[in-house]
């Protein structure tokens, strides 16, 4: 049984979003909680991803480096889609993928944002619950 | 310099993240810059959803159809329980586990046999026992000898 997690990594069209929800992660009175789990904070290019790398190779780099994908991706329809490669590969204990209900929202509103931040670390702290869970959004 | 299906080729950003931020009425500077990509490729992005809107608005309403579903009501209520643990260590009502941390613990396990060694040959120095010499490697006149005696 999968026990850890190892960090998290945005998805290249969210990096911005992700650092706003690690900035409020690393601010008061998330801080404790959010280091007490040790998690690093990646990018595709520290894992040796590329900018145009396909979802089913970016779903099993993250499920092999133990790293919880943070995407807004949207793309439902193509064979190699994200929705795709989760029907096709999930299981019971693969690393859910946490999708942005709505990025922009992120980027404008504080308590938004701060729910967001919330919702994540929840998942983070508790990621025995969500194993398996496929897609799962926040908030 | 966009895939039929949408992307933005090179990229993984597709016609549907630009479309965020243009219902968001922002600025296609900023869309760039917040998509990393290039202000010519958001034009050429508008223009796909301008030459095909009827299709692309069609995706996009079962995208957000879709995003607007979020999470089923069993992640729902599991949701609601981390959220509540969540409250609760923030208030103080309760406090995480100290972290178990396996390279820790392995690095301690390591220092502790370290030490019991250390321990030991301390002690066996101490009370004079003699550990036996190593066994010297054999000369190469000896195996050459070894190999012609074999024959």
């Amino acid at each position: 049984m999968r026990s850890t997690v190892r960090g998290i990594i945005a998805d290249n069209d969210i990096q911005g979003h992700v650092r706003l929800l690690v900035n409020i992660l690393e601010g008061d009175p998330l801080r404790e909680y959010w280091r007490s789990l040790g998690l690093g904070v990646k990018s595709f290019a520290n894992v040796g991803l590329a900018r145009n790398s396909p979802d089913r190779l970016v779903w099993t780099t993250c499920q092999e480096l133990e790293l919880v994908l943070i995407t807004a991706n949207r793309r439902q329809k193509e064979p190699d889609s994200l929705e795709a490669t989760i029907r096709g590969m999930n299981t019971a204990t693969s690393l859910p993928v946490l999708t942005l209900a709505d990025p922009i929202r992120v980027l404008a509103g504080k308590a938004y944002t701060r729910k967001v931040a919330d919702r994540l670390l929840g998942y983070l702290l508790d990621m025995h619950f969500y194993l398996g869970g496929g897609r799962l959004y926040l908030p | 310099m966009i895939t039929p299906t949408g992307r933005i080729e090179g990229t993984r950003i597709t016609v549907y993240d630009v479309l965020d931020y243009v219902r968001a009425n922002h600025h296609h500077t900023y869309t760039a810059i917040m998509l990393q990509i290039s202000s010519d490729e958001v034009g050429a992005a508008i223009q796909f959803i301008e030459n095909n809107r009827a299709e692309v608005m069609r995706n996009y309403r079962e995208m957000l159809a879709r995003d607007a579903q979020g999470n089923p009501p069993e992640i729902r209520a599991k949701l609601r329980k981390s959220h509540a643990k969540l409250k609760a260590l923030l208030s103080g009502k309760i406090r995480l586990p100290p972290r178990t941390d396996s390279i820790a613990e392995s690095q301690t396990k390591l220092r502790t046999e370290l030490r019991t060694a250390l321990k030991s040959s301390r002690d066996s120095k101490a009370t004079g026992a003699k550990t036996p010499p190593p066994k010297s490697p054999k000369s190469s006149n000896e195996k050459h000898r070894a190999r012609n005696h074999r024959g």
